[in-house]
C-alpha cells in the first residue's frame, strides 16, 4: 500500500489509530500491539501475499539466533560459539539478500565474461528487502557486541514491520525504536504528537505528489530520448530527476515520519537540506541520514578496525569500500556501482583536501561543484544503463543549444554560433513552464527550511492548520495518479 | 489554540472539503466514468476530457456494444460507418495506441460484450516495440478482476475533475436556466417553447459552433500547401513514432504479429466478423520510411499480415495516396475520404472509388 493512496489516507491509516487506540484505552497492550503487527503485515502484502513468508521467516530466523547470543553462556560446553552464530547470521541475511536482489546481475555478468548461457533466475524483488535486512543485520551484530538488552518477540517484530517505516526507511536502529514500543507513555493518545503528525504528513504528501511527481514526468521522457536531448533538455532532465529523487525521498520521510508520530512513535531525521551541503563529507551528513549511519558503523569501522595500524590512506580505503557497498545495495547494476565509486573518489578528494589544502574555497563555489557532482552523479543512479547515462551527459556538454523561440528577436546575434530558436523541452515532454519550476525547486531546497526544522519549531496554531489543511487537500485532488517511490526499487 | 483543538477542526475540515467535492465530482460526472442518470436532465454538454483513452472506453462500455471500430487516431478521424453497421457501434479509437495497447481492449471487450463485428485499423508504426503504452493507457482498466478503482478515484477527487465539474455546470447553465424560467412561464412552455424543443435547439446550437470550428481548421490546412518536410514531420514521427534503432530489423515486429494473430482467432472461435485494414498514409511517409531505413521491416509487416489475415491494404501508393491535398497531415486522410475508405472495406459497388485505392489481400493458404 502506497502513502499516497487513497486507501492508506482514507481507510487504513485511520483505522489502525483508531483500533490500536481503543486497545491501548482498555489496557490491552498485548493486544494493541498485536494490532499493529497485524496492521502492518497486511500493509506489506497488499503488494503481492507472497512476500509475506519470507519477510516473517526473516524475523522469526533472526529474533532466534539474536536471542540464542544474548543468553549465550562461554563456559558451557558448546558445539558452536557466539562467534559462529553470529556468522551463520550473516551469511543467511546477505546471502538472502543476493539471491534475491543481486543473482541475475551476477548470471548476466558471468555469460557475458564466460561466453555462457546460464538462464537467469528473473526473481521478484521482495519488497523492501534491503531495509529490513540491514535492521536485522545490525540487531544481530549488537547482540554479539552485547549491547541489545530487549528480548520482548513482539516488540522485536514491531520494530522490522511497524508500516510507516516498512518499505523504505528511515533506517531505524532498535537501541531508539525498541524502547518506544515498550514504554507506557506512549499509549496514551497524544494530541501533540497527531497534530504534529498531521503537519509533517501534509508536508511530505505535498512534497511527494505536487512537486515529485511533475519532475518525474520530465526526467522520465528525457531519459527515453536521451540520445536525441539538446542542450537545455539534457540539463532539464538531469535537475528534474535531481530534484525528483530529493522531494520524492524526502517526501516519503516525512510521510512515515508523521505517521509514526499519530501511535507516538519518533522516527530518526533523514534529511537535513542536503542540496545545501558545501561538500561531499557535508552532504553526506545531510542526505539519507540513517543509511550514512548504518554504513559508517557497521561497514566503514569494522573495515578500519580490521587494520592492524590506521593510516589516513587505509581510512580512505575503508571510505571507498563503504560507498563502493553502498552504491552496490542501492541496486543490481553497474550504474549503481559507478554511482557509488564515483561518491567514495569525491568523499577521498574532499578528505584530502579538508588536511593538505590550505586554499579557502568560497561557499558559493563550494555549494557549486557539490549540487553539480551530485546532479551529474544522479544520471548514472538513474540511467537504465551506462551507454544511456553518456547519452545524457554528453548532450549536457555537446548538446545543440535550442532556445525559445521568442527570444530570437533580442538573440538573434548568436545564431551564427549555432544556436537555434524552436519550441524547447519538446523531447521532456514539457513547455517553458519547466525552466520556471525548476527555478522554484531551487528556491525551496536552498532558502526554505526543511521539514524537520518546520515540525521541531512546530506549534498548532491557525496559520499552521491553515497550511496544513492546504496542503493536504491540494495534495489529495493530485493523488489519483498510481505512483511509487523512487526507493521501493531499492 | 490546543492541540486537541486543531487537531479536530483539522479532521472536521477535511472531512467535509473531501465529501463535498466527492459529492460534487460524483453529481457532475464530467468524464462520464459513473453510470448514473442523477441530473442527466441537466448536464448534457460534457466536453473536457481528463484522458481520451478514459473517456472513450467508458462510453463505450456503457452503451453495450455489438459492433467495434478499434484504431488509432486515423480511426478517430473517419465518420461512423452507419450504412453499414448502423446499431450498437463503438469507436474506440486510442491516439497513437500501440498494438499491445489495441489488443489488449479488443481482448477485454470481447471478454465484456456479445461482440458481432469488429472494424481494426492498423497503422505500421503500431507495430514499433519502441513505442511504449500510453500512459493514459491502464491495464487496472481493462482487468475485470481489479475493477474501475483508479479511475473513480481520479473522477471523485482529482483536482482536474473539480475544474471540469465546474467548467462542464458553467456549459449546461443554459439548461437550469431554461428549466427554472419555465417553471415560472407556463405559457412559454405550453405554445411554442417546449422545454424538449429548446435544448434542442441549444444543441443543435453548440454542435452547429463546433462543427465550423472543425471544418475551419480543416479547410485552414487544406488550403496551405502542406510540406511534409517540416521539422515537425522530421522530429516528432521519428522521435515518437519510428524510432528505427530496433524497428529497422524486421524480426522485430513478430512479437505484435503475433498478438494481432492471437485477436483473429480469438474472433474466430467467437464468431465474430473482423474487418481488417491498413491505413493511407501520404506517400512521403512511404518515402519517409527508406529514408529511415525501415522500409524492408514495412515489407515484411504486409508479407507478413498476409500470412495471418485476409486485409484491405490502403498502406501503399495510389490515386488518393499521391494527393497531399486528400490529408490533413501526412498520416491522417481527410475525414470526408472516409466513405470511400468504407465502401472499399464493405464492399459497397454503388460507391465510385478509385480502383487502385483498398485493395483486398487475401490470406496465403
Amino acid at each position: 500500500m502506497l502513502f499516497n493512496s487513497y486507501e492508506f489516507i482514507f481507510i487504513f491509516l485511520p483505522l489502525s489509530f483508531f483500533v490500536y487506540f481503543y486497545l491501548t484505552s482498555k489496557r490491552l497492550v498485548t493486544a494493541s500491539k498485536a494490532w499493529l503487527i497485524f496492521t502492518s503485515l497486511f500493509f506489506y502484502s497488499w503488494w503481492n501475499i507472497a512476500y509475506l513468508p519470507l519477510i516473517l521467516i526473516s524475523i522469526l530466523f533472526n529474533y532466534s539466533l539474536s536471542k540464542s547470543m544474548l543468553e549465550f553462556k562461554e563456559h558451557n560446553k558448546n558445539y558452536i560459539s557466539k562467534a559462529n552464530l553470529l556468522q551463520i547470521g550473516l551469511i543467511l541475511n546477505i546471502g538472502l539478500l543476493i539471491y534475491f536482489k543481486y543473482m541475475d546481475f551476477f548470471i548476466t555478468n558471468t555469460n557475458i565474461v564466460l561466453s555462457s548461457d546460464i538462464p537467469l533466475l528473473h526473481l521478484a524483488l521482495p519488497l523492501a528487502i534491503s531495509f529490513f535486512t540491514l535492521q536485522q543485520i545490525a540487531f544481530l551484530i549488537d547482540s554479539y557486541e552485547g549491547l541489545v538488552e530487549e528480548k520482548n518477540f513482539i516488540d522485536y517484530t514491531i520494530f522490522v514491520i511497524f508500516f510507516p517505516q516498512l518499505i523504505a526507511g528511515p533506517i531505524v536502529h532498535h537501541a531508539e525504536m525498541m524502547p518506544q514500543f515498550a514504554s507506557k507513555w506512549n499509549m496514551i493518545k497524544n494530541y501533540k504528537n497527531i497534530s504534529a503528525g498531521f503537519f509533517i504528513f501534509s508536508i511530505g504528501l505535498f512534497k511527494k505528489v505536487a512537486i515529485a511527481d511533475t519532475f518525474a514526468t520530465w526526467a522520465n521522457a528525457g531519459f527515453n530520448n536521451s540520445e536525441t536531448l539538446n542542450l537545455l533538455e539534457a540539463w532539464a532532465t538531469s535537475l528534474s530527476y535531481t530534484f525528483q529523487m530529493y522531494f520524492d525521498f524526502s517526501g516519503y520521510t516525512d510521510m512515515a515520519i508523521g505517521a509514526a508520530l499519530l501511535f507516538n512513535i519518533k522516527l530518526p531525521q533523514n534529511f537535513n537540506s542536503p542540496y545545501k551541503a558545501t561538500g561531499i563529507i557535508d552532504f553526506w551528513q545531510r542526505w539519507h541520514i540513517t543509511l550514512t549511519v548504518f554504513i559508517k558503523t557497521y561497514v566503514y569501522t569494522p573495515i578500519l578496525k580490521s587494520f592492524a595500524k590506521i593510516t589516513f590512506a587505509k581510512a580512505m580505503f575503508a571510505t571507498f569500500a563503504a560507498m563502493f557497498i553502498s552504491g552496490l545495495w542501492h541496486g543490481a547494476g553497474w550504474n549503481y556501482i559507478v554511482w557509488g565509486a564515483l561518491h567514495g573518489f569525491a568523499l577521498i578528494t574532499n578528505h584530502y583536501w579538508q588536511k593538505y589544502s590550505k586554499i579557502k574555497m568560497s561557499k558559493f563555489l563550494a555549494w557549486f561543484i557539490t549540487f553539480n557532482f551530485v546532479n551529474v552523479t544522479l544520471i548514472f543512479f538513474k540511467a537504465s544503463s551506462l551507454s544511456q547515462a553518456m547519452d545524457v551527459l554528453s548532450n549536457m556538454i555537446m548538446g545543440n543549444v535550442v532556445l525559445y523561440y521568442k527570444l530570437e528577436s533580442f538573440l538573434s546575434f548568436l545564431t551564427p554560433l549555432g544556436v537555434s530558436f524552436e519550441t524547447v523541452f519538446v523531447d521532456i515532454g514539457a513547455k517553458s513552464q519547466t525552466f520556471a519550476y525548476i527555478i522554484i525547486a531551487f528556491i525551496i531546497i536552498l532558502s526554505f527550511k526543511n521539514s524537520n526544522e518546520l515540525t521541531n519549531k512546530f506549534r498548532p496554531s491557525i496559520l499552521n492548520l491553515a497550511y496544513t489543511f492546504i496542503l493536504f487537500m491540494a495534495s489529495i485532488s493530485m493523488l489519483s495518479n498510481f505512483s511509487e517511490f523512487l526507493y521501493f526499487n531499492f | 489554540m490546543k492541540s486537541k483543538l486543531f487537531t479536530k477542526i483539522f479532521l472536521i475540515l477535511t472531512i467535509i472539503s473531501v465529501f463535498s467535492i466527492a459529492c460534487f465530482n460524483y453529481l457532475i460526472n464530467p468524464y462520464g466514468v459513473f453510470n448514473h442518470k442523477i441530473a442527466s436532465e441537466y448536464i448534457q454538454e460534457k466536453d473536457h476530457l481528463a484522458s481520451h483513452r478514459m473517456t472513450l472506453f467508458y462510453g463505450a462500455i456503457y452503451s453495450n456494444p455489438k459492433n467495434l471500430l478499434i484504431g488509432t487516431s486515423r480511426m478517430g478521424l473517419l465518420p461512423t460507418p452507419k450504412k453499414y453497421i448502423p446499431n450498437d457501434l463503438s469507436n474506440i479509437w486510442m491516439p497513437g495506441a500501440n498494438i499491445e495497447e489495441q489488443t489488449t481492449l479488443i481482448r477485454y471487450m470481447i471478454s465484456k460484450f456479445p461482440i458481432e463485428k469488429i472494424v481494426w485499423s492498423l497503422d505500421f508504426h503500431s507495430f514499433n516495440p519502441e513505442l511504449y503504452n500510453d500512459p493514459n493507457f491502464s491495464y487496472n482498466r481493462l482487468n475485470p478482476d481489479i475493477s474501475y478503482k483508479d479511475d473513480y478515484n481520479l473522477a471523485l477527487f482529482g483536482y482536474q475533475t473539480t475544474i471540469d465539474s465546474f467548467k462542464t455546470l458553467k456549459d449546461n447553465l443554459g439548461n437550469f436556466k431554461l428549466q427554472i424560467s419555465n417553471s415560472q412561464n407556463e405559457q412559454i412552455k405550453s405554445t411554442e417553447y417546449g422545454i424538449k424543443e429548446v435544448k434542442n435547439k441549444i444543441k443543435k446550437k453548440v454542435t452547429q459552433k463546433k462543427k465550423n470550428a472543425w471544418d475551419k481548421k480543416v479547410n485552414a490546412i487544406s488550403k496551405v500547401e502542406v510540406d511534409f518536410e517540416t521539422a515537425k514531420q522530421l522530429k516528432h514521427y521519428p522521435n515518437k513514432y519510428l524510432k528505427f534503432k530496433t524497428f529497422n530489423n524486421p524480426k522485430s515486429i513478430d512479437e505484435s504479429l503475433i498478438k494481432v494473430k492471437e485477436i483473429i482467432n480469438l474472433c474466430k472461435k467467437n464468431n465474430i466478423q473482423l474487418y481488417v485494414y491498413t491505413s493511407p498514409v501520404h506517400t512521403s511517409f512511404l518515402d519517409l520510411y527508406k529514408t529511415l531505413g525501415i522500409n524492408k521491416t514495412f515489407i515484411y509487416w504486409k508479407q507478413e499480415l498476409s500470412k495471418i489475415t485476409n486485409y484491405t491494404d490502403f498502406c501503399n501508393v495510389n490515386s488518393i495516396t499521391k494527393d497531399k491535398y486528400n490529408f490533413l497531415d501526412g498520416s491522417h486522410l481527410k475525414p470526408s475520404l472516409g466513405y470511400m475508405l468504407y465502401a472499399k472495406i464493405f464492399n459497397d459497388s454503388s460507391i465510385n472509388t478509385p480502383k487502385d485505392f483498398g485493395i483486398l489481400i487475401e490470406k496465403e493458404q
